[in-house]
């Protein structure tokens, strides 16, 4: 009997060894968050992070972007100002003054290189060359000097992950600057859209697109995109948003994160409305 | 004799991995990217097996994942189903007729298209990709790409020669 089990498995060795692979990976898949896995992940990263770093240090001898890197740091401080001061201003300003909620002009930005980049349709993924040392955190929003590229997902001592917008598996709270709609991006595998906004709602080509208020992951006001075009679905009662994204993620090369996490901001004001309670 | 072919497999593809990551975005075409990874997979599996491939595939795949930071498992599923797949071509006297010839430019392109469209729909966990979607701009295009390159890595082979 088992004889014939192992001259079975003998003669179809290959379908064994393929399937054992599949469902280690298939595991692999499924446990992908797993703290452990993650330890992993995190150790290779920072391993090959350092040979990639050198080398771009190699292919960007002789670049002098000292300057350029300093420009685009302040154009990206003056950006997030700007579209702060755009949006309803005075009143928004006013009711911040009445919670006492923090100014989100005041983040504090840190320059970063990207060393590589995973460039694909539905995985947009870079590797940047700072990590924990710089007190970098998971979760914490990456711009350009026009606006948001995407979040931190991982972090090591030296460097960290962003997933860019051109990511599949982020979603993003977002708002019309113009009429203040509300909706969810995503990234389609082709475009940025904004799905099932009622076809009443005032939306137009051109309409600056920004971080909502009520988004979990990204302080309010950051610019995302502008509207390219409205296209209904099947029964004409609600329509997808084109986005053009304004920061150029594809060919971005120094990048912002902002010191900002919103769990640690939603702490602070659920402290404070509980010491008012009381 | 296969134990140098899989370390040579494992050493190319570490290079081409690195390679990939830090220079290939910049020849990247509406997002679309050849993957080279996968060369050194197709030519040493037609040279030594299906058993080889898969493999080799999946550690190819599992280092593709660790270094890019993407999903781990998917690289190791969709490499090793490449390597699998590629090694139905193998012939135990037939290897250099297949590795020096036309025929392997037909093989990169079933195993590269075997690897971009599994990769593709493992990562995305976007409902609203359509799979006509996934088949032509997640498959076909990164593999007539990848295709494009390897007809010159069959050149420089053939040429060698």
């Amino acid at each position: 009997m088992l004889k014939s089990i192992l001259r079975y498995i003998a003669n179809y060795k290959n379908y064994f060894v393929y399937l054992s692979i599949a469902i280690i990976s298939i595991f692999l898949i499924k446990f992908n968050d797993h703290p452990k896995l993650r330890q992993v992940k995190i150790l290779g990263l920072t391993n090959f992070a350092i040979v990639n770093y050198s080398l771009d240090q190699v292919i960007n001898f002789f670049k002098s972007d000292k300057e350029i890197n300093a420009l685009k740091y302040q154009n990206a401080k003056l950006m997030m100002q700007v579209n702060l001061l755009r949006q309803n201003g005075f009143e928004n300003k006013k009711l911040k003054d009445l919670l006492n909620l923090t100014d989100t002009s005041k983040f504090d930005l840190i320059p970063v290189n990207i060393v590589s980049k995973l460039v694909s349709r539905t995985q947009g993924t870079y590797l940047l060359n700072k990590g924990s040392n710089d007190s970098i955190k998971s979760g914490m929003p990456v711009i350009d000097e026009k606006g948001l590229v995407g979040i931190i997902s991982e972090v090591t001592s030296e460097f960290s992950v962003v997933k860019t917008l051109k990511n599949s598996t982020l979603s993003i709270a977002v708002t019309i600057q113009r009429t203040n709609v509300d909706g969810i991006m995503d990234w389609d595998g082709k475009e940025l859209i904004i799905k099932n906004i009622p076809t009443t709602y005032d939306v137009l080509p051109g309409d600056q697109i920004e971080t909502s208020d009520f988004s979990t992951l990204f302080p309010p006001a950051v610019p995302v995109g502008i509207v390219l075009e409205k296209k209904a679905n099947a029964l004409g009662l609600l329509h997808n948003i084109s986005v053009k994204s304004s920061a150029d993620i594809d060919g971005a090369e120094n990048l912002f994160i902002v010191r900002y996490l919103s769990n640690i901001q939603a702490m602070q004001i659920k402290n404070k409305l509980k010491r008012s309670n009381n | 004799m296969i134990k140098i072919a899989f370390l040579k497999t494992i050493i190319f593809s570490l290079i081409l991995i690195i390679i990939q990551l830090i220079v290939i975005p910049f020849i990247a075409i509406e997002n679309i990217v050849p993957f080279l990874p996968i060369l050194p997979l197709v030519y040493f599996t037609l040279l030594n097996g299906q058993i080889f491939g898969t493999i080799a595939g999946a550690l190819i795949g599992l280092f593709f994942d660790i270094i890019s930071g993407g999903l781990l498992g998917g690289g190791v599923l969709a490499l090793s189903t490449a390597g699998f797949i590629t090694g139905y071509f193998y012939g135990e006297n037939k290897s250099d007729i297949y590795t020096r010839s036309f025929w392997f430019i037909v093989y990169l392109f079933a195993a590269t298209f075997v690897y971009s469209f599994l990769y593709a729909s493992l990562s995305s966990n976007n409902p609203g990709l359509s799979f006509l979607s996934l088949i032509i701009f997640e498959g076909l295009l990164p593999t007539v790409y990848t295709s494009i390159i390897g007809t010159l890595f069959y050149l420089f082979i053939s040429k060698r020669d």
